[in-house]
């Protein structure tokens, strides 16, 4: 197992669950996540977002970085190292979070589990291992690793996903409360579920031995053949995040330690996540910062664009009454809203839902450079 | 709401404490920052609790007895920088405070029956260079003129915080900027040039005469882990001249009766104000609530509430300890982690059977303060093996001998020489157990090359090191200063980034001693500490709750 807190010094790696995966694919397009390989579009786009939101979809997320913090000291840990209160998680809960630094700039988001009553497993988009063992500075009796190797992270979201578990055979899974995960048995697999949202959809996130992974993959899919399951890549996940207005760390916002420019790093509120953040706490690393009136003096914020035409735009200016005052992050052509969806940071205070905005980028008409501009609207995210 | 009376008040117009039994401050540890920070805080009106650890107040400026009838200062013995504004602001020598004698010389011989004298009178000092170089005595009066002028710049530098108190490392080095604005133009580049020179360097450029250069080097490393080829070392000299303008005398000075005459002055002074000053009374923790210090909790769990608490603890102990890892951010732990406060300065004490003799110096010398360093080669030799945790056969010292002047130290025809001397590691290899006598016998081998005959003299002695320094006062590392003094360890970025000095990130909770802005006997980091949480009490907000 690799501590290493550096993702570059890893080879990438197909994920656990890649032998499956790529019995299903029909394009052969992979894409780099994190230490793995994973599948970009596996059939196409539109037919893995009709099953996505009529059947289910099955995505693969073994990229997600994966820590465990265990010890006497791990709860007091967590809770000062996340903005939300992880005082009191009980087990077999978890809790949708994020982490900042000192300056309290968002460093990247968090899903917590408390699996044992002196362990939890941290879930990070990006690897921030050398953070947590730096906020770890002075705590005895804990020990924090890197585990992200040794768990394949299954997700199977979508209106009919309790259904594809129950027939499955993961019994006792339907009960799960949102927000609440616990130990199972698939066949002979023995894994932990986690009931949750994502994308819009309910669902599940299962965290699978790699050794049983491409078993649990095929129980899930023969179980869901009746019930519209579907492997679905990430460019179909993309379109389904922004449509519900999910955020991605390092596309939608640069996380506090990877920001090179002073002013690019983002304050929670800035993100819109002030709901994630709880002011009430005695402490937490970056609380200081973000109970200080500056702070709440938000310089940018996300905002949720409706833009005409059928293109993406990610990248794009957005321009108010002929002044730059943001850029489109993230956008895709949502098949069910029948536009662009986007997501956009632009500058505080031009962000009132209704706002009609133009989109600007340059491109090429058959090869003659061309400046392209569109309306959008700001929608209530 | 404590009530503030302006500062013209009368002593005597008590402002309404906080509330019957709790009080407005505590202030953890009696060091002697930690008593003018009470003193002028009780002086203000507050209601103060000095609670300190040891059995007997003023930390690392005290005295003690330690064989019969022999007082010796334990630590610190010369004042040369104690401000005036404690001294009158608190009516010292009301409460006791005399000095035997003052305006004490440096005596700097080479061992071979030479010596530099450097006298608090210009002319004098000049008419004694001028024996060894013409040039050396001209450029003397001016290198004192030019160095004492940027020591005011330095002392903004160490003792000012940004009014930011969430700055940023850019913002640091503005507010950095901001604080050299008193010089102006060439004086400013100058003052940046000397800032970041070695004494070494600078010392050369200046002078000829080696014993004359390495009695001013020794001034710039006393209380450095630094020799005189380093980069830190010149600032350091400013440093030190600055608490030498504060003190108004300018000029060095020994306490009748021992450093704790200074203590007992300042807790007379405190205690006469109201403050309430208790010994044997170790703090373990700063209670914090919400993110604001609220009181603090002594070991044996009883608790004092006050709305404001003060630590003349060293930063380390004060934070990693006292306020603990839960309520720190991560960066701002890490560095206060990294400080670097290893000292360097070891105590020496000797009880002699009567005065000793030292090649080349008159019987009038020896009632000075006597510096052997003799060159910057020397004392960058004696600094050399502390890199690796080890010491030099060759030390540098400063001795006086307190007892000629204050006969009530040492009776019978006994002497007390008292030195300080570097360069001791905090670690040693082999460890210190082991290699104590080792160390005691070099310091006395090196200084009978000196003082031939003096170990034949020795009755009683005792040795302090850095490490047993940091056991005796707890003081982590030890260190002259409560951490280095260095570039990267003043004003704003002591003792992290953006804590800048006295307002610590706690809100509430203000750093008075040593490590607040630089140690020596000065009494400013506690008379700074009371100004600034006044200050801040006046206008509404508390340490580390500044707001934009
Ligand atoms: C060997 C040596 C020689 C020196 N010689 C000179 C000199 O000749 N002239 C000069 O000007 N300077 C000298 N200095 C420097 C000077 O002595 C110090 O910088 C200065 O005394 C520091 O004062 P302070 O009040 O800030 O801290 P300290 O004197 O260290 O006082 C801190 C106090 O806090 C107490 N404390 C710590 N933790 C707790 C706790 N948890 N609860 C309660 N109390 C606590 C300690 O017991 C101590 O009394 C010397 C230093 C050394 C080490």
């Amino acid at each position: 197992m690799s501590n290493s807190p550096h993702p570059w010094q890893e080879a990438v790696r197909p994920s656990p669950f890649h032998g499956a995966a790529a019995s299903h694919s029909l394009t052969n397009e992979w894409l780099r996540r994190g230490a793995y390989t994973v599948a970009d579009v596996y059939s196409t786009v539109e037919q893995e977002y009709d099953a996505l939101r009529a059947g289910a979809g099955l995505v693969d997320h073994s990229p997600l970085n994966k820590v465990r913090i265990s010890g006497k000291n791990a709860r007091p840990f967590l809770n000062r190292l996340l903005t939300g209160n992880a005082d009191d998680l009980p087990l077999r809960q978890s809790l949708s979070s994020l982490f900042c630094n000192d300056a309290g700039h968002v460093i990247g988001l968090a899903r917590l589990l408390r699996v044992h009553v002196e362990e939890y497993h941290l879930y990070t988009e990006e690897n921030h291992t050398s953070w947590l063992w730096d906020t770890a500075k002075g705590y005895n009796d804990i020990q924090i690793d890197n585990f992200t190797h040794d768990t394949g992270v299954l997700g199977i979201f979508g209106r009919q996903a309790a259904d594809i578990l129950l027939a499955a055979g993961a019994d006792g899974a339907e009960e799960l409360e949102p927000s609440h995960h616990d130990a199972f048995m698939l066949r002979q697999a023995r894994l932990r579920i986690l009931k949750t949202m994502l994308m819009g959809e309910p669902g599940y996130y299962l965290y699978v031995d790699p050794k049983d992974a491409l078993l649990v993959w095929e129980t899930l899919m023969k179980a869901g053949e009746a019930h519209g399951l579907a492997p679905v890549g990430r460019r179909a996940q993309d379109i389904c995040r922004i449509e519900a207005g999910e955020l991605r760390a390092g596309t939608d916002f640069i996380g506090a330690l990877e920001a090179v420019h002073g002013n690019r790093p983002r304050s929670p509120f800035e993100c819109g996540l002030d709901a994630l953040v709880d002011l009430e706490k005695d402490h937490f690393v970056g609380l200081r910062a973000l109970s200080h009136g500056a702070h709440n003096q938000k310089r940018t914020s996300i905002v949720c664009l409706r833009v005409e035409g059928t293109e993406a735009v990610t990248g794009a200016r957005i321009l108010s009454n002929g002044q730059l005052i943001g850029v489109v992050t993230s956008s895709a052509w949502s098949p069910s809203l029948g536009h662009v969806a986007a997501l956009a940071t632009v500058a505080a205070g031009n962000a009132r839902p209704g706002e009609v905005v133009q989109i600007e980028f340059f491109t090429t008409n058959e090869l003659e450079p061309e400046t392209r501009k569109l309306e959008a609207i700001i929608v209530e995210k | 709401m404590i009530r503030f009376l302006s500062r013209k008040s009368k002593e005597t117009d008590a402002v309404k404490p906080r509330s019957k039994d709790g009080c407005d401050a505590v202030i953890i540890g009696g060091g002697h920052n930690g008593l003018v920070c009470a003193a002028m805080l009780a002086k203000a009106g507050l209601k103060v609790t000095v609670l300190e650890a040891l059995e007997k107040l003023g930390g690392m400026t005290t005295s003690d007895e330690i064989s019969q009838s022999v007082r010796v200062s334990t630590c610190a013995h010369l004042v040369y920088a104690l401000d005036e504004r404690v001294v009158k602001g608190l009516k010292l020598h009301k409460y006791g405070l005399q000095f035997a004698k003052t305006k004490l010389s440096t005596i700097a011989p080479d061992g071979e029956g030479q010596a530099v004298r450097l006298h608090h009178d210009m002319s004098k000092t000049q008419a004694g260079l001028r024996v060894f170089s013409e040039s050396d005595a001209a450029a003397y009066s001016k290198f004192r003129e030019k160095t004492r002028a940027f020591s005011r710049a330095m002392e903004t530098l160490a003792t000012g915080s940004p009014s930011n108190s969430q700055a940023s490392g850019l913002e640091a080095v503005e507010s950095f900027l901001d604080q050299i604005q008193i010089l102006t133009g060439d004086d400013r580049r100058e003052f940046l040039r000397l800032l970041v020179s070695s004494s070494g360097d600078v010392l050369d450029e200046t002078f000829e005469n080696d014993l004359l250069k390495g009695a001013l080097a020794f001034d710039s490393v006393l209380g450095l882990n630094a020799g005189p080829r380093s980069m830190n070392s010149m600032a350091h000299y400013l440093y030190r001249l600055s608490g030498e303008a504060a003190s108004g005398r300018g000029a060095m000075a020994i306490a009748t009766g021992g450093m704790s005459s200074l203590a007992d002055a300042l807790s007379g002074a405190a205690r006469f104000h109201g403050a309430d000053i208790r010994t044997g009374a170790k703090v373990a923790r700063v209670i914090i609530k919400k993110g604001v210090a609220c009181g603090v909790e002594l070991e044996d769990g009883e608790r004092v509430t006050a709305p404001l608490v003060f630590s003349n603890a060293d930063p380390k102990t004060t934070y990693l300890k006292l306020v603990g890892v839960d309520y720190l951010d991560t960066g701002f732990y890490s560095q206060v982690k990294a400080l670097r406060c290893e000292g360097v300065t070891a105590k020496m004490n000797l009880v002699l059977d009567g005065m000793p003799t030292f090649r080349g110096l008159t019987e009038e010398d020896l009632s000075n303060r006597i510096v052997i360093c003799p060159s910057i080669v020397f004392a960058e030799r004696a600094y050399n093996p502390i890199k690796y945790h080890s010491f030099s056969h060759d030390p540098i010292f400063e001795i006086v001998f307190p007892s000629l002047h204050d006969a009530s130290l040492a009776s019978g025809g006994a002497h007390i020489l008292s030195a300080n001397v570097q360069y001791v590691p905090y670690k040693v290899e082999g460890g210190w157990p082991k290699r104590r006598d080792e160390l005691v016998e070099q310091l006395v081998k090196a200084l009978n090359y000196f003082a031939p005959g003096v170990k034949d003299r020795i009755i009683a002695g005792h040795v302090l090191t850095p490490l047993e320094i940091e056991q005796e006062y707890g003081c982590a590392g030890g260190h002259w200063h409560h951490g280095d003094f260095a570039l990267d360890q003043v004003g704003a970025l002591r003792p992290g980034r953006g804590a800048g000095a006295y307002g610590a990130p706690i809100a509430g909770l203000y750093l008075c001693g040593a490590g607040a802005s630089g140690g020596g006997v000065t009494g400013r980091p506690g008379l700074t500490a009371a100004e600034r949480a006044v200050a801040d009490l006046r206008a509404g907000r508390k340490a580390g709750a500044r707001t934009l």
